[in-house]
Parts: C-alpha cells; sequence; structure tokens
C-alpha cells in the first residue's frame, strides 16, 4: 500500500509502501529498495493494557498434579483392584482422593499419611456405595496402624463433609470368614468345612449376640473371630474340634488371633447357655463346656427359647422379691405415705423390684397400704448402696460394662453443695497455702543442694 | 444462671403435669412391647408425681427425696434409675479462666507457695491446686489463671478467687478481671438406646472400630456422646442453660431408639 506524501530520500519518487517485515513495520521505497522509516521490532501498543508474563506462565499449557497426586491415584486405583470393587467405587474414590489430598489438612503431611488417606477414600466410598468392608481390611492391606487409619478416617470426613453409613457385621461376615483358610483344600478332613456353612451359623451367632448386648459398642473384628470359630466348632462337634482352642484354630485357618476374641467367645458362650438350658428335651445342665453341642438347636429355636428365659427369669425374680417382700412389709408399723422409709435392707433392689411386682400380681397386701414409693427406696438405695444400682444382675441380658462395673462409683463432696461463689475467704485457709518466710528459704537451700549434687 | 431456660426444661421434662402427653407418646411406644399381662394391668395411667428438684445443688437424690406421690406405672426392669432422675445432667468439670491484671512472677510464687509445680523446661505455666474446692489452676507470667476441676459454676468463681487471693497475699496487685466460663463437661443417665439405630439419623458418627460412643454434632457449640447403656457425656456449653436446652434437643431423640 502506497503512502501518501512521503517521497524517498533516496531516489525522491512517491512510491513509498508499507512492507511489514515479520512484526516490524517498514516503509520502502518501491523503486530504489531503501528504507525510509521503521518502526520497532515490537509495537509498544501491544503492550496497553497488558502486564509483564513471567516465564512460567507463557510457556506452561496447564498445571502439572504433583508426582505424590499420581502416585496416590496409582495407589487408590491398586488398592481398588485388590479387593475388586466395581468401577463406580473405584471412581468416586479418586474423586474423593483429589479433594482431599488438595486440602490444607492434608497437603504437607508425610508420604505414610498420603498413603493411610488412599486406603481410607476407598473404604468411605465402599461404605457410600454398599461395598461391606471394615477398618480392619484397609489397615491390613496398608501395613498401618488402625489408630492412623481411624485419626486419618475421621479427619477426612470431616473435611468432605460425608456421613457414611455404619458397616452392619452380619453383612461384613461373608467377606471376613473367606479369610479363613479351613476348606477341604487347605486342611484335613476332621477340621474341614464349607465357606457357606461356616458363614451362615455366624451370621446367626451375631444375631444373637446382637440381641444379647454383645455386639453394640464393640470392635466387630473380634466378635466375627468368635463367631466362626464356635460355628466351626459347632458344625461338627467331634472330640477334634472342641479340644481345638482359639489359638490353634488360628494357627490352622492362618489368621491372625485377636485379644478380645476369647472374651466375645466367653460371653456368647454365657448367652447359649442361658437359652441352652430352656430346651426342654436337655435333660442335664447346660454348662459353657457342653454348650457347643446344643448350638444348632439353640440357634434353630432362638426367639422361643429367648422368649422362654426371659419368662422364665420373671417369675424367678418375682418368686425371689415375694419372699424378701413379705419381711420388709410385715416389718412396717403402719401405712405411710410420706416420711416413714424403708429400713435399710440388703435387699433394697430386690425390694424396689417387689413392690412393682406386688402391684402387678395385684396381691391384696400390695393395695392402697403400699408403704413405700419407689422413689423413696430408690433413695434408700442411693444412701445404702452405690449412686444406681446394678440393674446388670437383675435382667437376663445386660451389657457386659454394666453387669459388671470396673470403674469406682463418683462420690460427690457433699459440703460444697450450696456455694454462692462470693463467700468470704478465710485468711487462714489462704495462709494454709503459703510457706513462711523460713520454710521458703529452706526449700530455696535444699532446692541449690539438690541441683548441684545433680549436676556434680 | 439463665432461669427461664432451666424453668422451661423443668416444665417440659421434668415436671409430669405438664408434659404427661409427651410422655404419653413415648411411653406408649415403649408399652407395646411389654408382655401382655403388665399392659392389662397398666390401663389407668397415672403418671408419675410432681417433684420439686433443687437444681441448684447438683445433687442427684435430692429430687427423689422430696416427692410424696405414689409410683403407679411400673417402672421398666432395665432402666437403672427411676424416671425422675433421668435426663439429670451432673456437672463433672468447668473450665474458667480469669485475668488477675498484673505481671506475675512465677518463680517467686513457686518458692513462696506450697501447693504449685513449676517446671519451665517442661511448661511455661505454674500449676497451683486447692482442696476445697478440688480444683487446679493453671497461672501464666502474664497474669492469665485458667482454672479446672470444679463442679458447678459457683464452686469455679470461689475457686479462681481463692487463687486469685493466693496470688496477692503473696504480694501482687492482683485484679479479679473477665471472669469467664469456658467449657463445661457434665455427664447425664438415661434408658438404654440402639446405636446402630441412633447412627442412622442425621449428625451422627459412630465407627464401633474406634470407638464405642456416639458423637452428636446436630447441637451448635456442644457435642454428645451417647452409650449404649444409656450415659451421655455433654461437653462444650457454657451456660447451665445451654446444657439443658441440649438435654431437650437430644432426649426426643433418644426416645425414638430406646431399646429393651
Amino acid at each position: 500500500m502506497s503512502r501518501a506524501g512521503l517521497s524517498c530520500p533516496g531516489c525522491g519518487s512517491s512510491n513509498v509502501v508499507d512492507d511489514n517485515l515479520y512484526c516490524q513495520s517498514q516503509l520502502v521505497c518501491v523503486d530504489c529498495g531503501s528504507v525510509v522509516s521503521e518502526g520497532a521490532l515490537v509495537a509498544a501498543d501491544d503492550h496497553v493494557g497488558g502486564s509483564d508474563v513471567s516465564y512460567s506462565r507463557s510457556t506452561a499449557v496447564a498445571k502439572k498434579p504433583c508426582m505424590n497426586l499420581i502416585k496416590g491415584i496409582q495407589r487408590v486405583k491398586a488398592i481398588c483392584r485388590i479387593l475388586r470393587v466395581n468401577s463406580g467405587i473405584e471412581d468416586l474414590s479418586q474423586t474423593y482422593y483429589n479433594l482431599a489430598y488438595q486440602h490444607e489438612s492434608f497437603i504437607r503431611v508425610s508420604l505414610q499419611k498420603k498413603e493411610v488417606l488412599a486406603g481410607c477414600c476407598v473404604l468411605v466410598c465402599c461404605r457410600l456405595l454398599n461395598w461391606p468392608i471394615t477398618m480392619g481390611t484397609i489397615s491390613c492391606l496398608l501395613d498401618a496402624d488402625p489408630m492412623v487409619v481411624g485419626m486419618v478416617y475421621q479427619e477426612m470426613v470431616k473435611i468432605l463433609n460425608i456421613e457414611p453409613p455404619i458397616i452392619n457385621v452380619t453383612e461384613v461376615m461373608e467377606a471376613h470368614s473367606l479369610e479363613y483358610k479351613i476348606t477341604s483344600l487347605h486342611v484335613p478332613e476332621e477340621y474341614a468345612e464349607s465357606s457357606k456353612d461356616l458363614t451362615k451359623r455366624a451370621v446367626s451367632l451375631v444375631e444373637l449376640a446382637a440381641d444379647s448386648w454383645i455386639v453394640t459398642g464393640r470392635k466387630p473384628i473380634p466378635i466375627m473371630m468368635a463367631a466362626i470359630y464356635l460355628s466351626w466348632q459347632s458344625l461338627k462337634p467331634n472330640k477334634h474340634r472342641l479340644k481345638c482352642s482359639l489359638e490353634k484354630f488360628c494357627q490352622i485357618a492362618k489368621v491372625n488371633k485377636h485379644r478380645p476374641a476369647s472374651k466375645r467367645i466367653t460371653e456368647m458362650k454365657k448367652v447359649l447357655c442361658k437359652l441352652g438350658n430352656e430346651i426342654p428335651w436337655v435333660r442335664e445342665a447346660v454348662t459353657p463346656d457342653n454348650v457347643v453341642r446344643q448350638v444348632e438347636d439353640i440357634l434353630k429355636h432362638r426367639y422361643a427359647l429367648l422368649r422362654r428365659a426371659l419368662r422364665t427369669h420373671e417369675e424367678a425374680l418375682l418368686v425371689e422379691c415375694q419372699a424378701s417382700c413379705e419381711d420388709s412389709l410385715t416389718e412396717e408399723a403402719a401405712p405411710t405415705q410420706s416420711s416413714a422409709l424403708v429400713e435399710q435392707n440388703p435387699n433394697a433392689s430386690s425390694v424396689e423390684q417387689c413392690e412393682l411386682n406386688a402391684e402387678r400380681a395385684q396381691r391384696p397386701g400390695g393395695g392402697d397400704d403400699n408403704p413405700c414409693t419407689v422413689s423413696e427406696l430408690h433413695t434408700d438405695i442411693q444412701e445404702s448402696q452405690y449412686p444406681t444400682p446394678n440393674w446388670g444382675k437383675r435382667v437376663l441380658f445386660a451389657p457386659p460394662c454394666v453387669t459388671h462395673p470396673r470403674k469406682k462409683r463418683r462420690v460427690e463432696q457433699p459440703e460444697l453443695k450450696d456455694v454462692t461463689g462470693d463467700e468470704e475467704i478465710s485468711d487462714s485457709e489462704i495462709d494454709s497455702y503459703i510457706r513462711t518466710p523460713r520454710e521458703a528459704r529452706e526449700f530455696t537451700l535444699t532446692q541449690q543442694l539438690f541441683y548441684e549434687s545433680e549436676k556434680s | 444462671m439463665n432461669e427461664s431456660a432451666l424453668e422451661r426444661y423443668f416444665d417440659h421434662f421434668i415436671e409430669n403435669h405438664s408434659s404427661r402427653k409427651e410422655e404419653k407418646e413415648v411411653n406408649e411406644e415403649f408399652f407395646h412391647l411389654l408382655p401382655d399381662e403388665i399392659l392389662a394391668l397398666n390401663k389407668d395411667d397415672t403418671g408419675n408425681g410432681s417433684s420439686s428438684v433443687d437444681y441448684n445443688s447438683q445433687n442427684p437424690t435430692a429430687g427423689a427425696s422430696s416427692t410424696s406421690a405414689q409410683e403407679d406405672r411400673p417402672t421398666t426392669l432395665v432402666t437403672s434409675v427411676t424416671q425422675q432422675q433421668q435426663f439429670l445432667p451432673q456437672i463433672q468439670n468447668i473450665i474458667c479462666t480469669v485475668n488477675l491484671g498484673c505481671q506475675l512472677d512465677l518463680d517467686l510464687i513457686a518458692r513462696k507457695a506450697w501447693n504449685v509445680e513449676y517446671n519451665p523446661k517442661v511448661y511455661k505455666a505454674l500449676t497451683m491446686r486447692l482442696r476445697k474446692p478440688r480444683t487446679t489452676a493453671m497461672i501464666y507470667k502474664s497474669g492469665n489463671l485458667v482454672c479446672l476441676g470444679a463442679k458447678s459454676v459457683a464452686q469455679a468463681r470461689l475457686a479462681a478467687r481463692r487463687f486469685s487471693r493466693i496470688v496477692q497475699k503473696l504480694g501482687f496487685p492482683v485484679r479479679f478481671l473477665n471472669f469467664k466460663i469456658q467449657n463445661m463437661m457434665a455427664s447425664c443417665d438415661t434408658f438404654t438406646v440402639s446405636l446402630e439405630q441412633l447412627a442412622l439419623q442425621e449428625h451422627c458418627s459412630y465407627e464401633a472400630e474406634l470407638f464405642p460412643g456416639l458423637f452428636y454434632t446436630g447441637i451448635p457449640n456442644v457435642s454428645i456422646v451417647i452409650f449404649a447403656t444409656g450415659k451421655l457425656s455433654l461437653v462444650g456449653a457454657t451456660t447451665e442453660a445451654q446444657m439443658y436446652e441440649a438435654l431437650g434437643i437430644i432426649r426426643p431423640i433418644l426416645s425414638r431408639v430406646r431399646r429393651q
């Protein structure tokens, strides 16, 4: 394009055109080829409104994820493949891992914790999508401390704001029982058992344990181990199996023994004995030693046996209380409604029961002349015994922590009940906390001597 | 203490004559599970008598001893306390702070007072203990004092004042500024519950593999730990009214998952 009004200084021609050489604008004379004028190599106009761009931003295409994040996601995939979960769980766990990894709570933690985080993401996705798996399995897979796994899990769930459903022990049982190498391929015939039968019986045992307070609040894996051990013994109660201890069973089945499992076995056997004693065709007393042979019958008729056992227990309590109730009623001079309390009776708790049972049974002596209210009796109980009576001993099934309380009951300091907070503080009381000048000197001297002797 | 909140709580949940409808609903759910012979006897349900519970004294037996009405309705075999004593919180610990308003020489206090521990290499605060009320205080060089272990708000205040009087006697120009209760921990006894069913509700976190209790975080600032035996532990309230309010919120939730 020729520019009007411009003439070439070399030949005087007015035929000067714009010739952009690369990005440099130049005015060139067509006739002689000389450059009349040229612009800057980079036009100043281009920078209007722009800013300085750093090298990394001008050369980078997109932000790359860090190496540890990539490795973590690969670990998530590996864990999913080992557990053979479906693709939905795999995808969701990768998403959660991405989100959790980039949160400030996890971005700077150790690599070990990041690996645990990978396992926890898989765990939470399995829970959300109804795939039964325990935390113990994940800690085994990662070879990590279960406490650390628990800690990371809790934090992750809080950050991602998820409320995963709880696991049901009976659902996890099948997966757990597959870990036990107890089929005929692995062990001799007298010990072998099919996984299906084992699972079925163990599930029934766990359901019974759940009804009798053994499962709630406890770790599931020892319960499952105890259930599988008892069901293995009871499926073929020959002398080999009955003599086999839990430790030996774990060795045969090639699993790690959990210490609480022995306690769960004892508790389950107690419950089975209570029900076993209700079986009408069993003449001898059912004890923890011979209960294993009755397990099949107990589980088959467990609801009926439970009802019978509860009824028998109630009747026994009633009989027991009627005897002690008669004693306590005859001690009362006259029927009272307020202040006449029952004398401190060693069977005070059963007396309370007795009063209730007396009402229930509509005994003639227990109508209007009911001398004591339950609450007054309760006061007695509290004054004479523990603050709350041990109800675990009165019912047939109770949580073991109530039946065998280990903690000392809290005793309240009675003299500090009616403080207002603004009382006068006596000098003598305060002075008892302060050393006299002589004591302070002696203390300082002794301290110095002590430090000197330590140094030497 | 917020009297109106206490009164509301008392009227709603403890005084049965005003809350009989609610109790009836709760108890009807429970009654249908009782054996038939008991149900037959139990048709004329008159409810519990009134009880005058003194909340100022944290005595669990106070409520029971003052009543004179008869217990018409048989209590269930599995409860450990009468209905009047359920849901009565007992404060176990109060954490409070106060500013003494002056810089303190902890070495001097450690020299001159009997009941102190001071290891600056381990922790920079001095620990002082009182016999009555049995409390512990952490005293800092800046003059801040943290008092722990009191069983009531009044005791906490008295203990904080005693600590500051001890420091005053040691020669410091002490003042009692900005006394504030930071946290209260209370325990409460209720009925047995099914944690598995409770865990299905929102704001509940129950991980049996980690801890036997269920954490309920549906109430702002207050966290409740619920055990299967019905024992509750409430943490985070700063006033007694907040605590009673929290109990008022959790009670209907627990009633729905009551276990025999």
